[in-house]
């Protein structure tokens, strides 16, 4: 009886050696090939990673580039006759100044186009010789505020421009996206 | 340890061997991309502060006259190879627009120079005063 129990453990523990014997080159095989792809995975998407934070870069310079044409624009507009009238006010204040400033064309300082880019006034505020003045694009409402210093020819950009939160202009104007 | 066994093991770690092979490829070709566009961006952005600062310094007589003013930035800050420089009038809003681009990968700086908003035409108003 005890030799019949000694010879079925033997059994049982041989035929469980060879089992682990046989079963350990799949398993490595599989763990390298996961390290593997793992690998190249993680650092394709690091590259990848990479690439959009270029491609992000270039579009925030573009971006800024169409701010301040936008910023130009308004500049522009505000250099025309009649404008300096309103421009020594808040935007905030225009509407009322209708009567005061006949001459002043309110739609031209609110909003415009340049380029194929349609930009719209957030806000304007004089402060003596300077002005703050933000502007946002319609079709990505990207906004940005710059500063401008009076000259005799009208208000001159100033270097810097400061991005502020991206405004969802058909929110804020319907009317503007519609045209 | 089977034959069988080997065998399939030996596919496994070959194909694993092979998709990694040509993820590491495009990681190359991906890296090598993101880093030619930021070189890119960089040359550009260099020439554009420097025709920006340029062209914020200048005194430009009024009409603006966008061909004498391309003339007069180009002695003044020769282009690197592979990038080119454009000026073209905005008779609308009486302004420039300047146009870097990078030949070989099209990359583009463009932005309109009123003469309001870049302070120029001083010179011409005092005349006519």
């Amino acid at each position: 009886m005890l030799n019949c129990l000694h010879v079925s453990a033997s059994r049982w523990h041989l035929s469980h050696h060879h089992r682990r014997k046989t079963g350990f080159v799949l398993p490595l095989a599989l763990g390298t090939s996961v390290v593997l792809l793992l690998g190249s995975a993680s650092m394709h998407s690091l590259a990848l990673h990479g690439r959009l934070r270029a491609r992000i870069d270039v579009q925030q310079h573009q971006r800024r580039d169409q701010l301040r044409s936008a910023a130009m624009a308004f500049a522009a507009q505000a250099a025309a006759p009649g404008q300096d009238c309103l421009l020594a006010w808040g935007a905030s204040h225009w509407d009322g100044l209708n009567r005061i400033c006949p001459k002043a064309d309110l739609k031209a300082l609110r909003a415009g186009q340049v380029g194929e880019t349609r930009w719209r006034l957030l806000d304007w505020q004089p402060n003596g010789e300077q002005a703050q003045l933000q502007v946002v694009l319609v079709s990505s409402g990207s906004a940005a505020q710059l500063l401008l210093r009076r000259r005799d020819t009208g208000f001159q950009l100033r270097q810097g421009l400061q991005i502020l939160p991206a405004v969802d202009v058909a929110k804020t104007s319907p009317d503007e996206v519609a045209l | 340890m089977t034959l069988a066994e080997v065998l399939v093991a030996g596919v496994i770690v070959s194909s694993s061997c092979c998709a990694s092979l040509q993820v590491w490829s495009q990681t190359v070709q991906t890296t090598q991309a993101a880093r030619d566009l930021v070189q890119t961006g960089e040359l550009l952005e260099l020439q554009w502060m420097l025709s920006r600062r340029w062209l914020a310094a200048v005194e430009v007589r009024c009409p603006v006259d966008s061909f004498a003013l391309e003339v007069d930035l180009d002695e003044a800050l020769p282009l690197e190879a592979g990038i080119s420089r454009r000026l073209v009038m905005d008779h609308s809003l009486e302004g420039v627009w300047l146009t870097l681009e990078h030949n070989a990968t099209g990359l583009l700086r463009r932005q309109l120079f009123t003469a309001a908003g870049s302070g120029w035409c001083r010179s011409s108003r005092e005349t006519e005063s």
